[in-house]
């Protein structure tokens, strides 16, 4: 390294670009997230940050890449990791503490590339109590590169006052600056290495997700009805007596209240489902399935890696289309987007209930069967395709107890993008629809029967017909599922005040339908960007001609 | 013998690694490498892999792959 060089290079802060390079996780997302004021998505996984991310800060742009372990690329995103690095001004390179003597050989190849590198060292409250420690000093003599560690507040501030990179290199050994620790495995770790406990404990905590958010003795249901009561009755009702004309308290009460509020309240049910997810996803545990399941998905010409895109699946199906780049078979990678749509996103999860709370006076069994019945449909069509296989070669993580902190935060990050995805785009969406449910084309203000929507959507409701859907506004609530699926229970709110009114054959039809049917835009989206137009639309066509018949096949079912 | 024809739970020296391209490259930034010291952590369902530990880190191998890697106890 030229020293001389790198040091007036600083002096001058003549360095625009930071990057953050290191292992897959090490930690970079969520220190860019510190750096930055970020919220992007981390996780306690290998290969959480598939693509590279940038964020301008005070004239300085910090740039978060995927992991890498070498400069020479085995998977998809690992190419563009070294290619960030190649334009970096300075590298921060960000290493695991648990893994640091492994970790150093990537160091050494970013220390050789001539570029200033200084080191940020993660997780040492974890290397702590396992019985290791870390001198920071003598690690940065023994490297002749700057190491920092702990808040990274702190980070932030020495790096942008200047960082001395004239460091004199001293020979000693690495024992001298670092020791491991305990590596052997942990009680905790045993247990969830071990495939029939790990199998058997993903299966439990998917019940008792389910049963903590459906059941109605329980709080995610309890708390939905308060919230429903809360905003779509009092609220509602407030402003209703508030207001004159119909048409404004019927657009108000009707379109936004009952449809866009009505989605708001299956808040409480929606931060269960994703407070499990993020446990599993933080503790470690959905890396140990992923290692733990991969005989499982080797059946299906998958790897354990699956696990993790399936699981991620649960919560937003265009995030879980994203996770897929970290394969290493473009074959296997276009399979999983393929079948990543019939795991019921979050978004499914109000649909699910809109239709079957009205049957069942406990819907938690029902609707953990739909799960289940789409996770079961996700295996069995990745079986059925044919394409490369997928192998697997990926590290495992300690199984650990989550920090509180990160859990709450992650919860509350999701729960604020529903809302304010629920807040614009489905309110926004609600108006439009009140609207065209409201006005006749002459656009005069009619009741729903007469309204240009009526007469719109009775074109496609023969299709509808065989699943036991005779009303024309079922038809176009699913329709607009295709926009976000939120819209669907929104829609249904709207509409139809009173209920659905199907019997029990019917809306298991619908329902089978919704799950089965290809996912939103936003995951179209993403499917293209990953596995190309061509592919996605012939997803699309597919998926849909397969949801009507299963659908059909359901309602007949039932109707025996 | 491979790797992974040890038992979990049994340490075993690397000898030798059977393998070219891509993956030898991953398993060699690792650590896995001739020399090192690795233990057989656990199987996966259906024994379609092994999780070894090398270190402090701990890899997920695939069963075709596993068998490249020669140890001695």
């Amino acid at each position: 390294m030229n020293l001389n060089a790198v040091k007036s290079a600083v002096e001058a802060k003549s360095f625009k670009r930071i990057v953050l390079a290191g292992n897959p996780n090490a930690g970079k997302t969520t220190l860019f997230n510190a750096l930055t004021g970020s919220n992007l998505r981390t996780g306690n996984f290998h290969g959480v940050t598939t693509a590279p991310s940038r964020k301008t800060v005070d004239g300085i742009t910090f740039v978060d890449s995927p992991g890498l372990y070498a400069m020479n690329a085995y998977s998809m995103e690992e190419v563009s990791a070294a290619e960030e690095i190649k334009t970096a001004d300075i590298i921060i390179n960000v290493v695991d503490g648990l893994t640091l003597e492994n970790s150093l050989n990537l160091t050494k190849k970013l220390i050789s590339t001539g570029k200033p590198v200084v080191l940020y060292v993660t997780k040492l409250n974890q290397l702590k109590r396992r019985g290791g420690r870390l001198d920071g000093e003598k690690l940065s003599r023994i490297l002749g590169a700057p190491v920092f560690y702990g808040s990274a507040k702190k980070f932030r501030k020495q790096l942008l006052s200047g960082v001395n990179f004239n460091i004199g290199k001293s020979a000693m050994p690495l024992n001298d600056a670092y020791s491991a620790g305990r590596e052997g495995l942990t009680r905790a770790d045993k247990l969830f290495y071990n495939r029939f406990f790990a199998l058997a404990f993903f299966i439990a905590a998917i019940a008792a997700m389910f049963f903590t958010a459906f059941h109605p003795l329980m709080p995610g249901s309890i708390l939905k009805d308060l919230t429903e009561s809360l905003v779509v009755d009092k609220f509602g009702g407030f402003l209703a007596s508030k207001m004159r004309s119909d048409a404004v308290i019927s657009l108000v009460t009707e379109g936004i209240l009952s449809g866009a509020g009505g989605v708001f309240s299956f808040i409480p049910q929606l931060a269960i489902l994703y407070l499990f997810l993020t446990l599993l996803d933080e503790s470690g545990v959905t890396s140990a399935l992923a290692f733990a399941t991969d005989g499982l998905f080797e059946k299906v010409n998958l790897s354990g890696r699956a696990a993790f895109s399936l699981v991620s699946g649960f919560g937003c199906t265009a995030a879980a289309i994203l996770t897929t780049r970290g394969y290493s078979t473009p074959g296997a990678q276009k399979r999983t987007i393929a079948v990543l749509p019939y795991i019921p996103c979050g978004a499914k999860l109000p649909v699910f209930l809109t239709f079957l709370s009205p049957l069942f006076e406990n819907p938690f069994p029902v609707i953990t069967c739909f799960y289940f019945a789409g996770l079961a449909l996700s295996l069995g069509f990745s079986f059925a395709m044919r394409g490369g296989k997928e192998g697997m070669l990926s590290e495992v993580t300690p199984v650990i107890l989550p920090a509180f902190a990160t859990v709450g935060k992650k919860l509350y990050f999701y729960l604020k993008g529903f809302i304010i995805k629920v807040a614009v785009t489905v309110t926004l969406f609600c108006v439009v629809s009140w609207f065209l449910s409201h006005f006749s084309f002459g656009l005069e203000y009619v009741g729903v029967e007469n309204s240009m929507l009526a007469a719109i959507s009775g074109v496609i409701l023969p299709v509808f017909y065989p699943m036991g859907v005779s009303d024309w506004r079922i038809a176009y609530a699913v329709l607009c599922g295709f926009i976000a699926k939120e819209n669907v229970a929104a829609t249904v709110a709207m509409l139809m005040p009173a209920g659905t009114g199907l019997d029990l054959a019917a809306s298991m039809g619908i329902c089978a339908f919704m799950l089965t049917c290809p996912a939103c835009v936003s995951a179209f989206t993403a499917s293209c960007k990953e596995a190309g137009v061509k592919f996605t639309l012939k997803c699309f066509v597919v998926q849909t001609v397969i949801a009507f018949i299963i659908a059909f096949t359901v309602r007949l079912l039932f109707c025996l | 013998m491979s790797v992974f024809e040890l038992k979990a739970g049994e340490s075993a020296e690397i000898v030798k690694i059977n393998s070219s391209g891509g993956a030898a490259a991953r398993l060699n930034s690792l650590g896995i490498t001739a020399g090192k010291r690795v233990t057989v952590l656990a199987f996966s369902l259906f024994k379609s892999g092994v999780l070894i530990g090398c270190g402090a880190v701990r890899v997920g191998i695939r069963k075709s792959l596993a068998a490249g890697i020669e140890v001695e106890r």
